[in-house]
């Protein structure tokens, strides 16, 4: 009798397995699979690229004389349902101001190193040349802040969500705001889809 | 005589035979899948002079309903291919006997050259 359970214990797992679904590789640059209700890279993606084609475009950020402004990263507050690295967003948009040439982004409040590092001129042990000098830290003269919100609605049975970007560049010395975007994403799923 | 007859009529419709009529629009820039019928498709751009991006604004007219994906590929001055967001498919409706216009900007002032990417179809991206 035990032989018979253990057989179709075997048997089950072997036909279980062979319904579980592949893992396959999916090209980013290519993906038209269906998209899920929540945000998801391909959401993050359009968002940036349409707010950074909207900044290059708009000229706004040319330094008067010419040159890099200083920018820094401040606070992108995530007002979805979802637990979001608001990264996703933001790091793509450093990527593109820097390859732009428009900008320099500091890092200096992100990588506690920068701050550490100037620990070490109190130290005998550290060439004192190679340490970082005072007064060589650049101030920014930007700052990228934002939102990301997130709002449901029922409509015609079926789940609306409706999911909404907005960033400011904003300069520093001034208070005011150079560039202000805001992009909306509309998604349409199952009403019993979950987003969060 | 019989095989002189047959060569001659291969002759005779090789001639009616309609050449593939050229594209109306620029194929040093526009990419366009056979599929997709578009008027007056051109690519209008000039260079900001103050620092040196490319604008484009890219218009026609559309032939029927229907949705395509376009990407705007950016070439640096040796011809590399320059990766960024920015050149990624993005999907537009077109109305039929209605004009249509995207906008692109250069990623950088390093892009000198760019091609438009126009299909129905990009694929569900799975790799085999």
């Amino acid at each position: 009798m035990k032989k018979y359970i253990v057989s179709a214990a075997l048997c089950s797992v072997m036909l279980l397995s062979g319904c579980a679904t592949k893992t396959e590789l999916i090209d980013i640059e290519n993906d038209s699979t269906e998209r899920a209700a929540g945000l998801e890279y391909r959401d993050f993606e359009s968002s940036a690229r349409n707010m950074v084609a909207q900044m290059l475009a708009s000229g706004n950020l040319n330094k008067p004389g010419g040159g890099r402004y200083v920018l820094i990263i401040s606070r992108i507050a995530n007002n979805t349902m979802q637990r979001i690295d608001v990264d996703q967003l933001s790091k793509k948009i450093r990527i593109e101001l820097i390859n732009s040439g428009k900008v320099a982004v500091t890092n200096m409040e992100e990588d506690a190193r920068v701050m550490q590092s100037r620990q070490l001129r109190k130290s005998k042990e550290v060439n004192q040349a190679t340490v970082a000098k005072k007064g060589a830290l650049i101030a920014p003269e930007l700052s990228l802040s934002g939102k990301i919100t997130q709002r449901e609605f029922i409509v015609s049975g079926d789940k609306r969500i409706e999911y909404t970007f907005a960033l400011s560049i904003t300069s520093l010395d001034t208070g005011l705001t150079l560039w202000e975007g805001e992009e909306t994403i509309i998604k349409r799923a199952d009403k019993n889809a979950i987003t969060w | 005589m019989k095989k002189f007859f047959a060569l001659f009529f291969v002759v005779l419709l090789g001639a009616c035979a309609t050449t593939p009529a050229e594209p109306d629009y620029d194929t040093k820039i526009f990419f366009v899948d056979p599929g997709i019928k578009l008027q007056q498709l051109e690519a209008r751009h000039f260079t900001r002079e103050n620092d040196g991006h490319i604008l484009v604004n890219i218009s026609g007219i559309g032939t029927t309903n229907q949705t395509v994906y376009y990407k705007v590929d950016w070439f640096n001055e040796f011809g590399m291919p320059m990766k960024s967001i920015m050149s990624t498919w993005k999907s537009a409706k077109i109305v039929k006997n209605m004009p249509f216009n995207w906008s692109a900007v250069s990623p950088s002032p390093k892009a000198t050259t760019f091609k438009v990417m126009i299909t129905k179809n990009i694929g569900d991206g799975i790799l085999n």
